[in-house]
């Protein structure tokens, strides 16, 4: 362990050496959001007005849906989990980001990926691959990318001078080695070697399930273990509590999501099962550890936008965890169905994306040196979202049993049966809602950095301001 | 102390038993799995010309998000069925007690049918057939008579026959006679004799009771049957009842599927088996080029693009390729509507999409329901 610096350097010394990157990560997620959002709200349309686009090849509602979903994870979550990732391990590690125009450069990079992927789906360059069928040369430039970033919060984490390590730089680590991990598991198997047959599909369902409940995961942890504690200047109720559910969900996750009466061999849909039923552990873990920390009253009653943002999160993560653990039970009846779109999106958005946009809400005003200039937006945007992500939620959930009982049932099943096709018009309400405040988010960002951060993107003028600010001493 | 290496150590031998358990194992175990080869039959084959570029517009196009293509199937159970006795009187009667199967509470005096037919089944297996013209008096051949006195009709004599299975032409001359069955073999029964002498067996059992009557030189086969069982079961059954397929997927079906779209929604119904149900081309043509033609209230987004439209001038008659309505009239009154070669080459693939009952692992299930989608126009 380096222990070149005697004196570790201040948050503000800290927050100006990441800034580039981050910043440039959070508003690309940001952006992606939105995008994401809004090639969601035109892949639904489809259900009331079938014919809609229908006369264009580049935007089929295949397209539509397969570019939604990649910018939602991809997009956002990986800008996001990044941006997280960079600032909090520098934060945790007392260092200064390393090498932060390396991580600036991974950045953008991992954007021109993302760029690509949208792009090539709407070319029809998509693999065909279920939830990660975004085109192979979109994956290597993803690689590329997360490799670059990986180097510098590497780096960063390996030369620290703290010698504790928080329980968030744990999952933060094990979120950095998941991903590329999953690329190149993504790359290989389903790329250079393709996977023979079913196994193809038992390679998605892994890496779906590893993106989602592992990496997404982590970084959401990360950010529920970080800002609950620091925000209510309490410490965490139990440091092993939050191991045992880091280990369960790294152990556990990849092996979820297999339903039942898949054409695989029988261990494998067992083995999932058997997964699903044990990851109640880690479930019941985060869920007291929290609950202990933190009692729900001062959730819902928090003046401060950012731990309202993780207590949505957290509910949404318990919420998505139930689901989970009774697959054995309910894969029957909601497999092929709305359900699993809605659960999957209470994970991605309700969980990690709340998690994520009360990060950012705490990370950017110390990063740019400023407070939000809206606050009233900014309440707005976290009502909108939370009735939005309710309005999608609960009637998709609604219209998947629906739709699973004629599935399951003896009637004739050739098209969505309507309580499916009801819950779905209103669930279209929903994503307006969500769109709209992803819109008010990245107008709040926009603005604030438009305002305030004129020289932020400029490298030298960060340099100076970080040399000047660890002459001062500075102030976080 | 610096923990890094242990925690980094700690997560890399945590991803690796999901990694190794989800992706190495299913990867290696299905490079090893063949297609199934039975004489001529050779299931599956890798999709060629078309069908093959049909596939690329599947996945261009991302019709995997609407349509799963895989078939579930609820739990079955086994039904014993004895096709030919064998030669072996001692073995098989033995096989038959030792394994619950028949004869357990026989007595010696009267038999019920089917262990009737499969004792003079024996019998015209063994050697005292020619006795039966030679010398018509001996014990075992009255007893023989006896029996058959108990078959009344010709249908089960018919099935004594089958169930003998004798091989040499002068037997089988002497068996029909003995039978009181006509000579001429166009009266012979094309379909093979089955009596059942089990049902509801679980795999397990039925293995083992197959593996006794063939060790006493007989023949018979398994049928499997949707069990009665628990609801998640009967939740199972119901891509099976809707005809969807004729049974449940398996691992082989997707052999040679690069890639591989099992898909995970079903706006609309499965593909697995498309091409078994839907054999009609013109069918899919009218479907893609107009969903609300088929099904009134169809989600299904028109894939028009895939097709070439010109308006026809007066009296010209359609072409030979067009797409007709239900009624065979043009699907565009006024137009002329052609499929593109994207268009054949998609329906090349609909209607190669096809699980056929041949593989082993999976044979196709007693009792289907009627197949397909009845109310369609």
């Amino acid at each position: 362990m380096s222990k070149e610096n005697n004196s570790a350097p201040t948050p503000a010394v800290i927050d100006a050496a990441c800034r580039v990157p981050v910043l440039l990560l959070f508003g690309s997620a940001l952006l992606w959001l939105m995008t994401a959002s809004t090639l969601g709200v035109l892949a639904s349309f489809n259900f009331h007005v079938p014919s809609f686009l229908a006369d264009c090849p580049l935007f089929t509602y295949g397209h539509r849906a397969s570019a939604a979903w990649t910018a939602m994870l991809f997009g956002f979550g990986g800008n996001a989990a990044l941006g997280i990732t960079l600032w909090m391990l520098a934060r945790l590690c007392g260092m200064e980001l390393k090498w932060p125009n390396v991580a600036a450069l991974g950045a953008a990079m991992w954007n021109i990926g993302v760029t690509a992927a949208v792009v090539g789906l709407f070319m029809g360059d998509g693999t065909g691959q279920g939830g990660v069928d975004l085109p192979m040369y979109a994956v290597r430039i993803l690689l590329l990318g997360s490799g670059l970033m990986a180097a510098s919060a590497g780096l960063t984490c390996y030369t620290r001078s703290d010698s504790e390590l928080y329980i968030s730089t744990w999952h933060l680590v094990g979120g950095l080695v998941v991903l590329p991990w999953v690329l190149v598991t993504i790359y290989l198997l389903l790329g250079v070697d393709t996977a023979r047959g079913v196994a193809q599909y038992s390679v998605v369902t892994w890496a779906t399930s590893s993106l989602i409940q592992v990496w997404l995961g982590m970084v959401g942890l990360a950010s529920i273990y970080y800002f609950v504690p620091k925000i209510l200047g309490c410490p965490l109720y139990s440091r092993q509590l939050a191991q045992l559910g880091f280990y369960g969900i790294l152990v556990l996750g990849g092996f979820l999501g297999v339903h039942l009466g898949a054409p695989v061999p029988a261990w494998i849909i067992r083995l999932s099962d058997l997964a699903a039923v044990l990851f109640v552990l880690p479930l019941l873990a985060v869920w007291w550890n929290i609950q202990r920390t933190v009692t729900i009253r001062s959730f819902a009653t928090s003046s401060d936008l950012t731990l309202a943002f993780v207590g949505v999160a957290w509910w949404s993560y318990l919420l998505a965890g139930v689901f989970t653990v009774l697959q054995p039970w309910l894969s029957v009846h909601i497999h092929f169905t709305l359900a699993t779109v809605a659960i999957r999106h209470l994970l991605v958005f309700g969980f990690f994306g709340m998690a994520t946009i009360g990060a950012i809400y705490f990370i950017v005003p110390r990063l740019v040196g400023a407070d939000w200039d809206c606050q009233k937006c900014l309440r707005w945007s976290f009502r909108f979202a939370v009735v939005g992500l309710l309005l999608y939620v609960v009637p998709m959930v609604y219209g998947g049993f629906a739709q699973g009982g004629v599935m399951n049932g003896g009637e004739e099943y050739s098209n969505l049966p309507p309580p499916a096709l009801n819950g779905m018009r209103v669930a279209f309400l929903g994503e307006l809602l969500m769109l709209l405040a992803s819109v008010m988010v990245l107008f709040n960002f926009v603005r604030l950095i438009l305002t305030h951060c004129c020289d932020c993107c400029n490298p030298i003028e960060i340099l100076k301001m970080a040399r000047a600010a660890r002459q001062k001493g500075g102030v976080e | 102390m610096n923990r890094t290496p242990e925690i980094l150590a700690g997560i890399l031998v945590a991803l690796v038993l999901s990694w190794y358990a989800m992706v190495w194992t299913p990867a290696s175990q299905q490079k090893d799995l063949l297609p199934y080869v039975d004489g001529e039959t050779v299931y599956p084959r890798d999709r060629a010309g078309l069908a093959k570029q049909g596939a690329e517009i599947y996945r261009a196009n991302g019709c995997y998000h609407c349509h799963s293509q895989q078939v579930r199937q609820g739990e079955v159970e086994y039904h014993l069925l004895l096709t030919r006795t064998g030669n072996n009187q001692e073995a098989l009667i033995g096989a038959l007690k030792d394994n619950d199967l028949m004869f357990a509470d026989s007595n010696g005096t009267e038999k019920k049918v089917d262990e009737a037919k499969i004792e003079l089944s024996l019998f015209l297996n063994s050697d005292d057939l020619n006795a039966t013209t030679t010398s018509p008096d001996k014990p075992e051949i009255q007893i023989a008579r006896e029996l058959l006195g108990q078959l009344k009709d010709e249908e089960s004599r018919e099935d004594v026959y089958s169930l003998a299975s004798l091989a040499q032409e002068k037997d089988k001359a002497i068996a029909r006679k003995f039978l009181g069955l006509p000579q001429t073999m166009e009266g012979e029964k094309s379909q093979r004799a089955r009596i059942e002498l089990a049902g509801s067996l679980t795999w397990d059992e039925a293995k083992s009771k197959l593996q006794a009557l063939k060790d006493a030189n007989a023949s018979a086969m398994l049928e499997p049957r949707k069990a009665n069982s628990d609801n998640v079961q009967t939740a199972l059954w119901s891509d099976v009842d809707k005809g969807w397929g004729l049974r449940r997927s398996v691992a082989r079906d997707y052999l040679f599927d690069m890639p591989a779209m099992l898909g995970d929604q079903r706006i609309g119904p499965d593909l697995a088996d498309i091409g078994g149900r839907r054999t009609d081309a013109a069918w899919h043509y009218r479907h893609l080029y107009k969903p609300r033609e088929i099904h009134e209230k169809s989600v299904m987004p028109p894939y028009a693009f895939l097709f070439n439209k010109r308006t026809l001038k007066k009296g010209e008659a359609l072409g030979a390729d067009a797409v007709t309505d239900n009624n065979g009239k043009s699907i565009e009154p006024g137009y002329e509507v052609t499929p593109k070669p994207s268009a054949h080459a998609l329906v090349a693939y609909l209607l190669s999409l096809s699980q056929p009952d041949v593989v082993p692992e999976a044979p196709a299930p007693k009792q289907m329901a009627t197949r397909p989608e009845k109310k369609t126009k």
